[in-house]
């Protein structure tokens, strides 16, 4: 055991976790006493723990079920009586009717519904202690899209509220049915990953109760508190899983219980097979030491060093530029069933590999790096995946380009291989350009046209509009207004202008026509060279003498045109054949702008956005023009070309 | 047979102009089929700064960029150089009966004998191309759905080298299936070709005896000069790889090689064929005739002599 962080906090957990019976007895009506911490590297609560969860589960590896029982004692924080109180039900969206797999098959006409698909949980029995058995007054509701067979969101409705600062305990008895993973949770072969399988109370955002059923494009919001989870699984199984593990207890009917503690986290998952191969090391962050337990497949064993570097490098870079990871621990699974892969949960990520990845594909470092980014942009800084989906998407796959820039070099970051390259940032602005103009970031998760627009927004739209940012702020400022946002924000549910005022608040610029633009709008930003050109000044002479460079006076005109409906202020570089270079700023409220210089030297190239810094521009390639024309790019595209439909010719000719 | 392949690549040298000439068609067709790329390309690259991150260095980004740009969207004219390609399938079927009359002859035929021969034979390919496209199926589909299954097992981390192997075993067997196809049908075009033979079906038929009744020899000749071909395709995509993205006149030089080696391979395997055919019509014609054996004595018969040559009958 590796878990050596003090007898007393062992028993003090042990303690809390044993009292979830006597505790539930009885209504309490200050906040629960806090155990010193144990997950945490804090010597006290760091959020308001508006929840305590206490589960005992038993999984049957065999048949993929699990039955549990949960303790969750809820303290009314709402400044409100609360008589009203919704649970997210979400294995119960692996249904062919539910919202989740309407939509899938909605946005993916290939996907095809298979029984093994099918999951389910059960709720067994609901009592309010104090208030007795209310199972019958379980109701199932659709607040989204009003789907009668939707099923993954309950309320329950007491007989008498909950006051205002008073607590209320909930025990819930429920059965999991898993079926095969198709997105994030359940089964493939021994592989097992438990998310999303605990009824879970809603959370009261704004002054209402936000609950929403289960997406193909959301994720997940919920309180933060405390998870004390027993989970007894077959011996021979290895266990990941959020929280760090503060008991295991052989059974004699070969399982064994093992006992997890998670403090300030906001969800529990967890993930069991027999033959992972664990690998730990440890981060000396600025709070105290960090355990990474990295859980492996038998078959990538030989990338396990690649996925450490790659948290040690992330980890290291976080902590410097936006502040401490505050756990004791964090579990890298890879994952034994890729549609498991690349998700986020506190304390615990999935990556994405395969056995045979090449060093130059950064496959593994993007997910591994993403999905800890995550937590910080979700665990912590917790805000609402249903609504404001690009708060935690976007701020991390800006941040996730920002690092593995810094690792990789600017142009290497995604791949580096037979001296192909490409950045992080220029896979997510590709996404941006194919969902231009359909919906606006600050738009509901689940209201967005198709899933393919969600993600190309979300991540890609998002990530680079916060590189175009920089162009406006300053690149130092935006990480500065991420550390102030994730300092004041973690443990937290900020909503987007929380967000967006900490840039303006940090940055001491009003941003509001940039945010109107690119958060609120759909517009387009496009600009180009119109037009740009020399011409001699003594045109119209009958015999002009011969030119001569320097001596020889030319106009040269640039037009600049704002193709698109996105007003974003630009420079303009002009370079002349003296050597002499000038640079313009324009403030692209009109539609176009001419510049016109009289020298006795012709143009060279006019540039737009010099420094490539106004990422948001759907098309580099008309930012520029050249007086001297290269065929060099054209004619190198058109050979490969030729190639590949000779290669093809060649391949039909066999059959001749 | 001796010599065998080593006959077959002094036929193909022999007449290698008709390399060229396939080379030529193939280059200047799929030059043609990127007459929509290169208007696509004209006025997005030729005086922007930005294309030179095509050329400098080879950025997927900037190229993906440019790719699918609305007023680009270079894939859209994928369809021409398909086109094109099915057009160089015709003319390959066209020529293929000038090729083989030429290695059957052994000499160099006049421009009119050739495409009288590419003429005569025309029809007969293409009755034997329909004929293969139907054999074809099977392999095809064994390859599909080794691909299909395979690619939902490589979802599992436990399955996914398991399903690489039974990726790499079925393509193996589809491409095994294949290669004996196209030898069978590559003897039933040398054999109509030698044997002037019209009625295909039978033609086919008489081929598959053959091919599959000499198969050890045939197939280890034909796979010999395949692996030859594979190993040069992929020395050069390895040199291509190590060549820097801004030298990309003579990376292109290094592709075009792969190309030309490819049809040679090909010609190669035909001339073979042929010889090999022609050897064993040969091997056939002048092995005497089988003199029948006086039957055994039979002691139950009485032998009478012949009566004397005066003897008049």
């Amino acid at each position: 055991m590796r878990f050596s962080k003090g007898i007393l906090a062992l028993l003090c957990s042990a303690l809390a976790v044993a009292s979830g019976g006597a505790a539930a007895s009885s209504p309490a009506r200050t906040k629960p006493a806090s155990p010193p911490p144990v997950a945490t590297l804090s010597d006290k609560p760091l959020s308001e723990r508006v929840v305590a969860y206490q589960i005992d589960a038993r999984f049957d590896a065999t048949r993929h079920t699990l039955d549990a029982t949960e303790v969750l004692t809820y303290r009314n924080l709402t400044g409100k009586p609360q008589d009203t109180f919704p649970f997210h039900l979400y294995l119960n969206a692996f249904n062919p009717t539910s919202t989740f797999m309407k939509e899938e098959r909605r946005d993916s006409s290939g996907f095809e519904w298979k029984d093994k698909y099918k999951a389910s949980a059960e709720v067994k029995s609901l009592e309010v202690v104090g208030m007795g058995d209310l199972t019958s007054q379980l109701k199932f509701i659709s607040p989204d899209d009003g789907n009668p067979d939707d099923r993954t969101v309950f309320q329950v409705k007491l007989p008498r509220p909950v006051a205002p600062n008073e607590s209320v305990q909930f025990k819930i008895a429920f059965h999991d049915q898993f079926g095969e993973v198709v997105a994030r949770t359940g089964y493939s072969q021994n592989f097992m990953m438990g998310a999303q399988w605990f009824p879970k109370v809603g959370v009261w955002w704004q002054g209402a109760w936000n609950c929403h059923q289960f997406h193909a494009t959301t994720e997940f919001f919920a309180d933060f508190g405390t998870y004390d989870v027993k989970l007894t699984v077959p011996q021979n199984e290895v266990v990941g899983a959020s929280g760090v593990q503060v008991g295991e207890i052989k059974n004699s009917d070969g399982t064994k219980t093992l006992t997890f503690r998670g403090e300030d986290i906001h969800d529990f998952a967890w993930t069991a097979q027999p033959d992972y191969n664990v690998f730990e090391s440890d981060f000396n962050g600025s709070m105290g030491k960090v355990k990474i337990r990295l859980l492996m497949q038998p078959g990538h064993t030989s990338q396990a060093d690649r996925h450490m570097r790659i948290m040690q490098k992330t980890m290291k870079r976080f902590d410097e530029w936006y502040g401490p990871y505050p756990y004791k621990q964090i579990t890298v699974v890879d994952p034994g069933d890729l549609r498991a892969g690349g998700m986020e949960y506190p304390m615990l990520i999935t990556g994405a590999t395969t056995w045979w990845m090449p060093d130059g594909l950064r496959l593994v470092e993007q997910a591994v790096e993403h999905e800890f980014g995550h937590q910080y942009w979700y665990a912590m800084v917790a805000t609402n995946e249903f609504e404001d989906a690009w708060l935690d998407e976007g701020i991390n796959s800006y941040v996730e380009c920002k690092v593995l820039d810094d690792i990789f070099g600017k142009d290497k970051s995604a791949m580096d291989l037979w001296r192909i390259t490409e950045s992080d940032i220029s896979q997510r602005r590709n996404g941006y350009r194919s969902a231009l103009d359909f919906d606006p970031m600050a738009r509901f998760a689940y209201q967005y046209i198709n899933e393919s627009s969600w993600g190309n927004v979300t991540y890609g739209k998002s990530a680079t509009v916060l590189y175009t940012l920089e162009k406006v702020i300053g690149e130092e400022t935006l990480k500065r207004a991420l550390r102030t946002y994730f300092m004041r924000y973690r443990f937290r549910h900020p909503t987007k202008e929380d967000f967006l005022k900490t840039v303006e608040e940090v940055s001491g610029q009003n941003l509001r026509w940039f945010y109107d633009q690119a958060v609120y709008g759909t517009n387009v930003l496009d600009y180009e060279i119109f037009r740009a050109g020399s011409g001699r000044l003594d045109w119209y002479l009958q015999k002009p003498p011969e030119e001569k460079k320097g001596e020889t006076r030319y106009r040269t005109m640039v037009l600049v045109h704002r193709k698109g409906d996105f007003i974003f202020p630009v420079d303009v570089l002009i370079k002349f054949d003296n050597g002499e270079s000038v640079t313009e700023h324009w403030d692209g409220k009109d539609r176009w702008v001419r510049y016109s210089y009289d020298k006795k030297a012709m143009l060279i190239s006019a540039e737009i956005d010099p420094e490539h810094a106004v990422l948001l521009d759907k098309n580099f390639f008309n930012n520029s023009y050249v007086r001297e024309e290269d065929t060099a790019a054209k004619w190198k595209i058109v050979n490969y070309w030729t190639w590949v439909t000779q290669m093809l010719s060649q391949c039909l000719a066999w059959l001749a | 047979m001796p010599g065998l392949l080593r006959e077959g690549f002094s036929r193909a040298w022999h007449y290698q102009r008709v390399l060229w000439f396939i080379f030529f068609i193939s280059f200047v067709l799929s030059h043609f089929s990127t007459a929509p790329v290169t208007h696509k390309l004209e006025g997005s690259t030729g005086h922007s700064l930005h294309a030179q991150r095509l050329t400098n260095m080879f950025d997927y980004g900037s190229f993906s960029a440019l790719s699918s740009d609305p007023e680009v969207k270079l894939f859209e004219v994928a369809g021409v150089s398909m086109s094109y390609s099915m057009v160089f399938l015709v003319i390959m079927l066209f020529l293929t009966g000038g090729i083989l009359e030429a290695y059957r002859s052994g000499r160099r035929l006049t421009t009119r004998e050739f495409f009288e021969a590419c003429g005569s034979y025309f029809w007969r390919w293409v009755r034997l191309f329909l004929l293969m496209a139907i054999v074809l199926i099977p392999p095809l589909s064994l390859a599909y759905v080794v691909g299909d299954q395979s690619g939902d097992m490589m979802l599992n981390a436990a399955q996914e080298k398991t399903a690489f192997w039974i990726l790499l075993a079925g393509l193996g067997v589809a491409g095994f299936l294949m290669m004996c196809i196209r030898l069978w049908f590559d003897m039933a075009q040398v054999r109509a070709v030698v044997e002037e033979e019209t009625g295909m079906w039978r033609n086919a038929g008489r081929a598959f005896k053959i091919t599959f009744g000499n198969f050890r020899s045939l197939f280890w000749m034909y796979f010999r000069i395949s692996i030859l071909g594979w190993l040069v395709f992929a020395i050069g995509l390895y040199v291509w790889a190590k060549m820097p993205p801004a030298h990309f006149r003579w990376t292109i030089l290094i592709l075009e090689i792969t190309v030309l080696w490819g049809f040679w391979i090909r010609l190669w395997q035909r001339a073979c064929e042929m010889t090999w055919y022609q050897r064993r019509v040969l091997a056939s014609i002048a092995a005497p005739a089988p003199i029948p054996l006086a039957p055994p004595p039979n002691p139950l018969l009485t032998i009478i002599p012949p009566p004397p040559a005066d003897t008049p009958r």
